[in-house]
């Protein structure tokens, strides 16, 4: 092994390797074991465009709830939001309050600021003209999955509750 | 070509004799080959690499997630499997293209896994991830195209983060001071130790490539004079004195070449001038374009680098015919002027000549 393998070389190789494997470790613990899963309506961040390339660009949509105090309330980019779970203890169309984060880690879930320019979901360059029909005509939502640390993973799209892939428009 | 016709030359002017200029062809054409080899193979691994993430990149959606990251990583075992075998197992030029193209499969392999798993964050991010992971195999190969590759990679990664940032950096020198930080790293980075030991094609290309980008950002920093910022004053000397730290470090790393260092420092100062004040002048910025084009000849002479004078030349000319057309309104104004910097310049080089034979005559040797 010594005499056919440069050691320094099988070093420099292993490591990506176990960084990358490390990273879909991690990954796959959070999105799959992290938390509770919600589904969440979206909706696009500009009407008009709301497939850019092979990404759709979107905002969640969540249903507002005024039950705050008003000490907890918070406004701008540095809020957390506090999930509530449906009457029924569902945890589809979530409603949600913008509050201080700390207050928020008592909720049912608490999501941590998101980016202000919105969000991306990536999508097959070969689906994207049959998305758009489906996006323009159906409900779109997103599974996700809330850790404990209020930090958010992206499962599936959904289209009237549908898989995006086998939804038709 | 040029160099077979310089061989010529001299073996008719008697310097050299038949037998020493077919040796120096000789050993021109030896090693003028692997360099196209690997000029060559970097191109041929680019065109791989970047295939590869354009194919991740359109998500293709007929094969499952875990197959697809399965697959990315028995490529990347394979592939290194074949880096990691010593360097006489296989031919250098097959080794270079493999590591080439691991660099670019570890960039594709984020985002074969960012699309997977959905995340999204800022350029820079994925890029200082690749380039911590990525680079030990990076280092592994000893073309200057990898090396040439792996410093663009870094500055795209600096830029990147530099331009997310940019909102928040309210101070003027600072953003300043930041840009000058780029062609100071391959630079800095050309004097480790190991890389001077183990990889001195490597140190030589960030050398190059730290000239470059120094020469390129002083000449483009004259633009800068087309607009105006109040209260500029200040921040311009702490940017220059941020870049006169840099300069100085550089000045004590290397002692023996101080002269080089004060050119820098020269050209530096006058990349500075906008800084210095807060007009607006379109002949300022021709003045000092000007300025530093007779600097970077100046070092050329100084380094005995005659296609630096010839660079620095054109790069004076275009500039001088670009103001004319910039300055002056009229057929007439322009036609003066074009004739009056004609014959200036005429009378610089006059100078110039009598004063090098001046020079020449002075040491003993006549002719300068």
């Amino acid at each position: 092994m010594k005499n056919y393998f440069s050691m320094n070389a099988v070093a420099a190789i292993l490591f990506p390797c176990v960084v990358l494997g490390a990273l879909v470790a991690m990954n796959f613990y959070k999105r799959d074991f992290g938390g509770d899963v919600w589904e969440i309506p979206i909706e696009g961040y500009d009407p008009r465009d709301l497939l850019k390339g092979h990404y759709l660009r979107f905002r969640f949509r969540f249903q507002t709830a005024e039950n705050a105090n008003s000490e907890e309330k918070c406004n701008g980019p540095a809020c957390c939001l506090c999930l509530s779970k449906n009457s029924d203890g569902t945890r589809k169309y979530p409603s949600a309050i913008k509050m201080e984060c700390e207050p928020a880690r008592a909720c049912d879930a608490f999501v941590l600021p998101r980016p202000v320019e919105g969000e991306k979901y990536f999508i097959p360059e070969l689906e994207a003209t049959r998305l758009e029909d489906l996006l323009r005509t159906g409900k779109a939502s997103l599974t996700v999955t809330i850790g404990r640390s209020g930090e958010m993973s992206f499962r599936d799209l959904l289209i009237d509750g549908k898989d995006w892939r086998t939804a038709n428009p | 070509m040029a160099l077979s016709r310089k061989v010529q030359d001299w073996q008719v002017a008697g310097i050299i004799d038949a037998a020493t200029a077919q040796r120096i062809l000789e050993f021109e054409k030896k090693s003028a080959g692997p360099k196209l080899l690997f000029a060559l193979v970097g191109l041929a691994s680019l065109a791989i690499a970047i295939g590869i993430i354009a194919i991740i990149a359109s998500n293709w959606d007929q094969i499952d997630a875990s197959t697809k990251l399965a697959a990315d990583f028995a490529l990347l075992l394979m592939v290194g499997s074949f880096i990691a075998q010593k360097v006489t197992a296989i031919p250098i030029w097959v080794r270079e293209a493999l590591i080439f193209i691991f660099f670019g499969l570890v960039l594709a392999s984020i985002a074969l896994i960012g699309q997977i798993f959905q995340l999204s964050g800022p350029l820079w991010r994925t890029l200082l991830l690749w380039l911590i992971i990525a680079s030990p195999v990076a280092f592994l190969a000893r073309s200057s195209f990898l090396a040439v590759t792996w410093m663009i990679s870094i500055w795209v990664m600096m830029g990147s983060a530099m331009s997310e940032f940019s909102a928040q950096i309210k101070e003027l020198h600072l953003f300043y001071a930041i840009g000058w930080v780029f062609p100071f790293v391959p630079m800095y980075l050309s004097f480790i130790p190991w890389l001077v030991r183990r990889r001195s094609q490597f140190a030589e290309t960030f050398r190059n490539l730290s000239i470059l980008a120094f020469v390129v950002l002083c000449f483009s920093s004259s633009f800068a004079w087309y607009s105006s910022r109040p209260d500029s004053f200040a921040e311009g000397w702490r940017s220059l004195f941020a870049c006169a730290m840099m300069m100085g470090g550089l000045c004590w790393l290397e002692r023996s070449r101080r002269k080089v260092f004060l050119i820098g420092g020269l050209m530096l100062l006058l990349a500075h001038g906008q800084l210095l004040f807060t007009m607006k002048s379109a002949e300022m910025a021709a003045i000092q374009f000007i300025l530093i084009g007779f600097v970077l000849a100046w070092a050329g002479h100084l380094s005995h680098r005659p296609k630096l004078i010839t660079l620095a030349s054109a790069l004076i000319a275009a500039r001088i015919i670009a103001i004319y057309f910039e300055l002056f309104s009229t057929l007439l104004e322009t036609g003066v002027f074009l004739i009056g910097g004609g014959l200036f310049t005429l009378a610089m080089i006059y100078g110039w000549v009598k004063f090098t034979r001046f020079q020449g005559k002075r040491l003993g040797g006549g002719q300068a």
